[in-house]
């Protein structure tokens, strides 16, 4: 309940500080001060896109929590985006992790946070990787996801990028942007080796796991 | 009821008053077990309430079990040596020691020096028993080559979820299962059962009381919560009957394998 609570707050705090530019665009124009109503227009363009980026990564993750009914599914995506046509059929119930430049350290990582939610002993996990991406760091896209457990953050010192995670658009303008268009959805994957840490988790827990790279210097998107 | 507990977790009362109230209700309906844990906030009131109605009804503490967790974060903390917690929690609930102490989630960097800790308690008599949550059998299977198995594993069970494979591995080795959410918070696919509707009027019981006496006839002992007396009153009433066979193989014929909490999330790399 406190959690809505504060998401309640949260957003009429947003809605408020919109509507107070709005009010300021409007004067400005009024008043024929084109500098002032040009920053409100600017700044309430910039809370909308962070509003926006901020609800898409948290409803991704909402799936995980108590209430929810999404459970056992058939293939779980992580990593970088991707065409999913060759990923699974149409009849697999699928659940996408992915964010632009996710690095396979990160994607690990949130494995270990999700692959509860897989159908025992027949999931399948689809691990995307950027061709010749092998960072281990975490970035504010990963937050929702890591956050799901309360020592995660504390263990792996993500205390800062937590903070960060509720201004993406000022901290990570690029890939804000790349998230809100949905760029490189249509970019084909080909099959790559798995690295080993993954495969022997995956096989310890009996989960069959594929991974596929994506290359982002050729040009198939479209 | 002996096979019953009462537990104090998310979704019962937090404050004293209100507390004291269902507390009271289970003791009169003869409930005994009671368990808390650090994250439910319910430890100091669950102590004090059992402190008034223990001396109100003549109940003595040998006829009471009380346990009690360590959370994730008191695992993290500490690197595992948790006893300054247990000494605390044991001052919270009046108590001298504790019928069983649990790790709530095997969080795997501090299982070890967690479970290790758990045994010196133990050993010392700060717990009687010593248990582990949200298990499965390979984390038992390890623990059982590394030093040895819980007295007590409480796993989330219900009609939707039966965790067979839990249940056998527990049978066989003599270890305790206890069941948290064991109605499955009434989801709409218990509550709308047909099977369950007809045993229910099979057996002149609600769809509540039969699911918690399929969890005691298949050898777990359910912990149930309530804000409201007359429903805690309602759950004690189980044992002026039982389930036949066929009927224990339709409540488990529900199984679907839906767990509300995912043991990945709160416990990563599990």
């Amino acid at each position: 309940m406190s959690r809505i609570l504060i998401k309640i707050k949260n957003h009429k705090k947003k809605l408020c500080l919109i509507l107070v530019l709005i009010i300021i665009l409007v004067c400005g124009i009024v008043m024929t001060n084109y500098y002032l109503a040009g920053f409100a227009l600017i700044a309430t363009l910039g809370l909308m896109i962070n509003f926006l980026t901020v609800k898409k990564m948290q409803s991704g993750a909402s799936v995980f929590y108590a209430g929810s009914k999404i459970r056992n599914i058939d293939t779980l995506i992580i990593g970088e985006p991707c065409s999913l046509d060759e990923l699974a059929s149409d009849k697999d119930i699928v659940l996408q992790i992915t964010a632009p430049g996710r690095s396979p350290g990160a994607s690990y990582e949130i494995l270990r946070h999700t692959f509860g939610i897989l159908d025992e002993g027949c999931g399948e996990v689809v691990l995307v990787v950027k061709k010749g991406n092998a960072e281990t760091g975490f970035s504010l896209f990963d937050i929702p996801y890591l956050q799901l457990s309360p020592i995660s953050v504390k263990r792996l010192g993500l205390e800062g990028l937590q903070k960060k995670s509720k201004l993406p658009l000022v901290f990570a303008p690029i890939r804000t942007m790349q998230m809100l268009l949905s760029v490189g959805k249509n970019k084909k994957p080909r099959e790559t080796v798995v690295p080993q840490e993954m495969l022997k988790f995956c096989q310890e827990r009996n989960i069959t796991i594929r991974c596929m790279a994506v290359d982002w210097n050729r040009s198939e998107e479209g | 009821m002996k096979e019953l507990y009462f537990g104090t977790g998310a979704s019962s009362c937090k404050t004293y008053e209100d507390l004291r109230q269902v507390i009271d209700a289970a003791v009169t309906g003869g409930i005994r077990r009671f368990d808390t844990a650090p994250s439910y906030g319910t430890e100091e009131v669950l102590g004090k309430a059992l402190y008034e109605l223990s001396q109100r009804y003549g109940v003595s503490r040998d006829d009471l079990w009380v346990q009690t967790k360590i959370d994730p974060w008191q695992m993290q903390e500490k690197n595992g040596d948790i006893r300054e917690y247990v000494e605390i929690v044991l001052k919270k609930l009046r108590l001298d020691y504790l019928n069983a102490l649990l790790i709530h989630w095997p969080v795997p960097e501090y299982f070890d020096n967690t479970w290790d800790a758990f045994i010196q308690l133990r050993d010392v008599g700060l717990a009687k028993e010593i248990g582990v949550c949200n298990v499965r059998v390979r984390q038992l299977n390890r623990m059982q080559k590394r030093t040895e198995l819980p007295q007590i594993v409480q796993i989330e069970r219900n009609p939707l979820r039966t965790c067979e494979g839990e249940l056998e591995f527990c049978r066989d080795n003599h270890i305790e299962v206890q069941a948290y959410s064991p109605l499955c918070k009434m989801d709409d696919r218990i509550k709308n059962s047909e099977a369950l509707k007809v045993i229910a009027e099979q057996t002149g019981k609600n769809i509540g009381q039969v699911v918690l006496r399929w969890h005691i006839d298949t050898g777990v002992y359910p912990i149930f919560t309530s804000k409201k007396c007359s429903r805690i009153r309602e759950y004690c009433e189980l044992d002026d009957f039982s389930l036949i066979e066929e009927q224990i193989s339709q409540i488990s014929a529900l199984n679907a394998n839906y767990k509300m909490y995912l043991e990945s999330c709160i416990c990563p790399g599990f």
